[in-house]
């Protein structure tokens, strides 16, 4: 099974996206809602095979999780992709040229499957 | 005993005295100078009271010296002995004369007077033991050692205290004064690793937000003064003149010699500051100035719309996937530890200047169309944001080696 790691603040959100991700027996979802508690997760072992980051979160926002992600050479290596409300072309164009996709919120559950497929593979 | 016929050489010396130390100083210090010399030794070579000074008023005509023929049956020895003595005298309070630079104290005194002389004089004086060769060469290694005291003691607190001030001042024209405190912390900062002594530059942190750094020369710096630290100082000034625009590069030494006066910038040079070679060593770090500008921009840049840990590591990422292509990007080391802590995490390495401005220019051009690549809104574009906020003298600048960021922008538009 390929570990999914969603970092949102919304739980709502992250609890739909974990149910309908383990519903397909392909992943598993490890939630965390805030980029300090996916350090915290990262820290304990918990390591992903992707992650689904947020941008605008309270306390670290998605840009510095990535950055602190960035620079763990133990991390570094994990794909990241920005799911996010933020549609405006700085963030996307910027988001893209370091993470592996920018997936803008609201979105199509079909959709981001298939998006996590490219990466991580079905 | 041999009897030289030496009163007229003794006189001629003596005037050749007045008036060689009478053209740098005045010609009534010149006699005073040689009266009391004359007069400390008398008491111990009874004969030279043929030597008579009649006055200390300087007439034209040297009339105030008079040397008795009595001198040629004094035993030619004893009268070489004294008058050594006599120039010793002589040259010891030139040396100790404020008036005089070193530099050229060092050098006149003994030169003019034996070209002045002529050679018949300084045969005779030969005969006598007084070799002016041999005396000038003393007096210089004597006046050296004077002059390493003197530095050791010259007060270099208020000297440094002046440099640092001086600079804050000539950054302040392109920064805010608390820029510019930090700019000359991190300097400080830099080099207190390698040289220890740099704890004695104090830094007092800011109480709030809207003060500067303050930074406090400790005493102590007078006493451990050394080359060292010379050039440790002289590292500090360059890498402060690094952060200025690059138009402000070519005159910052300048400036900083206007800012210091003509006094201090003369105390720099005697303590081993040399602001010359911190202005040649700037012109040719032309490579590391530019790149660190264009970091800068970019990080800027980027960490407006995101954040400034996110524009390093992305820049990280992307000159990490470009080193195979631009060998000049070796030179470029990332802390990642320090990402968050914007251009503080780079060091450019000084061996970048040795690389081609044009190698140079296509890296950065390559860095800049891998971060423009995203951008599906043409009217919301990467290099568009950068061009505002880069300093007119820094886009000419990189045009001039080959980085045109009106093409970058069409090339972009094109696709």
């Amino acid at each position: 099974m390929k570990k999914i790691m969603m970092v949102d603040d919304n739980i709502d959100l992250t609890y739909v996206v974990k149910k309908r991700l383990e519903k397909t027996n392909i992943y598993k979802v490890i939630s965390a809602n805030s980029g300090k508690e996916c350090i915290k997760l990262l820290k304990k072992g918990k390591i992903p095979d992707l992650i689904l980051l947020d941008i605008m979160m309270p306390e670290i926002s998605g840009w510095d999780t990535f950055a602190k992600l960035k620079a763990n050479d133990k991390w570094s290596k994990i794909p990241i992709v920005f799911l996010t409300a933020k549609t405006d072309s700085y963030s996307k164009g910027y988001g893209l040229v370091s993470a592996y996709d920018y997936i803008e919120k609201p979105f199509e559950f079909s959709d981001l499957k298939k998006r996590i497929e490219n990466i991580v593979g079905s | 005993m041999i009897q030289i016929q030496s009163s007229e050489t003794i006189n001629y010396l003596m005037r050749t005295l007045i008036r060689v130390i009478g053209r740098r100083t005045s010609e009534n210090f010149a006699l005073e100078t040689l009266y009391s010399a004359i007069n400390e030794l008398k008491p111990k070579y009874d004969f030279l009271k043929f030597i008579e000074i009649g006055s200390v008023v300087y007439s034209a005509e040297l009339d105030a010296i008079a040397v008795k023929s009595e001198i040629n049956y004094v035993d030619p020895n004893m009268l070489g002995k004294a008058i050594n003595e006599v120039l010793d005298i002589i040259a010891r309070s030139l040396g100790g004369s404020s008036d005089y630079d070193f530099q050229e104290a060092e050098h006149f005194l003994l030169t003019e007077v034996q070209d002045e002389l002529g050679e018949r004089h300084n045969i005779i004086l030969k005969q006598i033991g007084i070799n002016l060769d041999i005396k000038q060469n003393q007096f210089i290694i004597e006046m050296q050692e004077a002059y390493k005291i003197k530095i050791k003691r010259m007060k270099k607190t208020d000297v440094l205290d002046h440099i640092l001030k001086s600079i804050i001042i000539i950054t302040k024209k392109n920064h805010s004064e608390i820029e510019a405190s930090k700019i000359l912390v991190r300097a400080i900062k830099k080099y207190q690793k390698e040289y220890d002594f740099l704890k004695y530059l104090q830094i007092k942190e800011p109480t709030s937000d809207k003060d500067p750094y303050i930074i406090l020369v400790n005493s102590e710096i007078d006493n451990i003064w050394s080359a060292k630290m010379a050039k440790a100082i002289q590292q500090i000034i360059e890498d402060s003149g690094k952060t200025t625009d690059l138009k402000a590069l070519e005159t910052f030494i300048d400036d900083l010699k206007n800012q210091l006066g003509r006094g201090d910038i003369q105390k720099i040079e005697k303590i081993g500051i040399n602001l010359n070679q911190v202005h040649n060593s700037l012109q040719r770090q032309k490579n590391e100035i530019i790149f660190t500008k264009t970091i800068e921009l970019i990080i800027d840049t980027i960490g407006e719309k995101t954040s400034i840990g996110f524009a390093v590591s992305m820049i990280d990422s992307i000159i990490e996937k470009l080193k195979d292509r631009h060998s000049v990007l070796n030179n470029i080391k990332i802390d990642k530890s320090l990402f968050e802590s914007g251009i503080k995490a780079f060091d450019i390495m000084q061996e970048i200047n040795n690389e081609s401005s044009h190698d140079l220019a296509r890296a950065i051009k390559d860095i800049m169309k891998n971060i423009q690549n995203n951008f599906a809104d043409k009217s919301n574009s990467f290099i568009e944001d950068f061009k505002k906020k880069a300093p007119s003298d820094y886009i000419s600048e990189i045009e001039k080696i080959g980085v045109n960021l009106h093409i970058l922008e069409l090339r972009k538009s094109l696709f």
